[in-house]
């Protein structure tokens, strides 16, 4: 983890990375189609292995972020308005809570210090440190103002997404210093280079907390790759099958195949209804 | 989809497997294409990694790459088989008016032969135009090609799996929802149940770190806190006499199944004087194959020990905004709690100095 406010720490002092991640989650699907976007956050200075483990209590819930309203519901005309607005509630909501963390007007030594009663007894001096914001892919855009469907690692244009990028010919790498100059600068040139490099301008609390904001997403695991990537690759490989006429095939060994552990979820605590759902 | 991905592969072998030889150039594809992004997929969850697994991990990603362009018509979007289909009716247009033309001049099997290639070929035109227009161009696809440079730069991934906070959203959220009565209101019953859940989990945390260090220690044979230090006792009977701590229904089903039944008649009885001898049994039989603690324990020091039974315990909490709060939690004597397990008295042994300290420290249930 690479954080450049090592060199100030004293002898004795801790400094504790501090973990966001946040992910919507669906409640109900009735009624109102209630829907919650927490934001948890964990420190860094736990062993994954007790991190991992829920009954450690490792995650903390520090806010609920407010959900816009759908899309669809705003006329068109407005709906550039309506995302801005979006994004500043957004971040206004976030500065609240990352509040402690921003840069002070005028710093003095024991600013960003807090001393902490810790588990171990020990009263500990220590600094926290934005290091890391996990979180799928669509609301980092979100976060980190950069428009959808677009890196947020690297200035990739959107229409290479696809191509296979050898190590040594990676994109340039955000460079969120800039924007926040571009952004900070009302000229139209400026307009000109965020909108190419497919940045929104505005307020960013990210901005104004001291981290590396390019290192703030990590690669996450599981809406990468297994609900992700291949998700899709099994409804290309469908495709493939209807298109060469082998569907049946295809569906009849998956449907040989052993129900093993998880697979096939077992349901038998749900009541099955046998004449459908209007006859009780 | 995890367990899914576990056969993907083997059910795509299968089922394009023993085609032609004209054939097996494209249907190779699929599984070449599959294969490689499994390995990639493989090499991402390792736990560590070195030069060696991230220059794997480069090869597979890369072939999937060599390999993906077969899936593009699977790609296509709506705007891409719109325009397909305006092709279509042209082409199609075109080949009626050919065969119009042409109807007089042309013999029944060579009608039937230029009828068959048309279809080919505007099958065909159609394959290409749909081709053209689709692209793999999506965020997700591009952001595992950056994956080796963020495994050099912060570390394995399994650690960022998000399997953690999808765990928490259900403890944190929806069984608050589940629980509350789903009015618009919700939010703050959300909480107070989430507060209460949490800072009893807490507690149990914190009691069971404290017994650890308690065991771990040179002085291990302090006498146990009594009940009231950490709870408050609301009704309490204590027996100077010798009894015996609840026994603890673990789960693991280790024990002989006489026992448990034995053990649950003795708690509903506790109160009453006369139980004493079958309580005083059970107890040795907790001792003999239950205890963490093998010491042999005399029947004297047993008997010298005091006994205090909670019925309920109040925890003093915090609340969300800092207040103190109470919380009670009942024990259900043999029904069930909350569709759980049940929830007994809780015991409280108070022992002299001793080696046979932690005896009847079981897990309480």
């Amino acid at each position: 983890m690479v954080i450049n406010d090592q060199s100030t720490l004293r002898v004795g002092d801790t400094l504790v990375p501090l973990i966001f991640i946040s992910d919507g989650t669906h409640l109900s699907n009735f009624g109102r189609d209630e829907t919650e976007w927490p934001v948890y956050m964990t420190i860094g200075n736990l062993s994954s292995m007790s991190h991992q483990m829920p009954s450690t209590h490792s995650i903390t819930m520090v806010v609920l972020l407010p959900i816009p309203i759908k899309n669809h519901n705003i006329p068109p005309k407005r709906l550039d308005e309506q995302q801005r607005a979006n994004r500043e509630v957004l971040n206004e909501v976030l500065w609240w809570v990352l509040q402690p963390l921003t840069i002070k007007h005028n710093p003095s030594t024991e600013s960003g210090y807090y001393n902490v009663l810790c588990a171990d007894g020990n009263n500990r001096h220590w600094k926290p440190v934005l290091a890391a914001w996990l979180a799928d892919c669509p609301p980092y855009s979100h976060l980190h103002h950069v428009e959808q469907h677009v890196c947020f690692w690297c200035e990739c244009p959107r229409n290479q997404l696809g191509d296979h990028v050898p190590p040594d010919q990676q994109h340039p790498r955000q460079d969120h210093n800039l924007y926040r100059t571009l952004s900070d600068a009302s000229s139209k040139a400026a307009k000109a280079e965020l909108s190419l490099r497919q940045v929104h301008r505005g307020f960013n609390v990210f901005q104004q907390v001291p981290c590396i904001m390019s290192d703030l997403p990590k690669p996450e695991l599981l809406h990468t790759m297994p609900i992700g990537m291949l998700d899709h690759l099994q409804k290309w490989i469908f495709h493939f099958m209807k298109t060469h006429k082998l569907l049946d095939k295809y569906n009849a060994i998956w449907l040989s195949v052993p129900a093993y552990d998880d697979l096939t979820p077992k349901m038998s605590h749900m009541r099955k209804f046998l004449n459908g759902m209007g006859r009780i | 989809m995890k367990e899914m991905s576990r056969y993907l592969l083997g059910v795509v072998t299968l089922s394009l497997r023993g085609r032609s030889p004209a054939q097996r150039p494209i249907f190779n594809l699929p599984i070449v294409c599959t294969r490689a992004l499994f390995e990639f997929y493989m090499y991402a969850r390792y736990k560590s990694h070195d030069d060696a697994t991230l220059s794997y991990m480069e090869d597979a990603l890369h072939g999937f790459h060599t390999f993906k362009d077969v899936f593009l018509l699977g790609r296509a979007s709506e705007k891409a088989k719109a325009k397909a289909n305006a092709l279509r009716t042209e082409l199609v247009t075109k080949q009626k008016v050919e065969e119009e033309t042409n109807a007089e001049t042309w013999t029944p099997s060579k009608q039937w032969r230029e009828m068959n290639s048309w279809w080919d070929y505007i099958s065909h035109e159609i394959d290409v135009s749909l081709e053209l227009d689709a692209d793999l161009n999506f965020p997700k696809i591009h952001l595992i090609s950056q994956w080796v440079e963020q495994i050099r730069r912060s570390g394995a991934l399994q650690q960022y799996s998000a399997e953690r906070h999808e765990q928490a959203h259900k403890t944190n959220l929806q069984d608050g929802w589940n629980a509350s009565n789903h009015n618009l209101n919700y939010l703050p019953q959300v909480f107070t149940f989430q507060c209460r859940i949490h800072c009893f989990e807490m507690r149990e945390l914190n009691l069971q770190a404290l017994a650890q260090r308690w065991e771990n220690s040179a002085a291990a044979c302090n006498v146990l806190p009594s009940g009231a230090d950490l709870a408050a006792p609301l009704s309490s009977q204590s027996y100077t006499k010798p009894e015996f701590m609840g026994p603890p229904n673990r789960r693991d089903g280790n024990h002989p199944d006489a026992m448990i039944k034995d053990l649950r008649a003795i708690l509903d009885k506790t109160q009453d004087a006369m139980h004493l001898v079958p309580i005083f049994s059970g107890t040795r039989e907790f001792i003999k194959y239950k205890s963490r603690n093998k010491t042999y324990m005399l029947d004297e020091q047993l008997h010298a020990m005091e006994l205090c039974i909670y019925h309920d315990i109040k925890v003093q909490v915090e609340g969300l905004e800092g207040e103190r709060i109470s919380q009670m939690c009942r024990f259900t004597g043999s029904q069930s709690w909350r569709g759980g397990d049940r929830q007994t008295d809780w015991v409280w042994v108070k022992q002299c100095p001793g080696r046979c300290y932690g005896v009847l420290n079981g897990c309480l249930p």
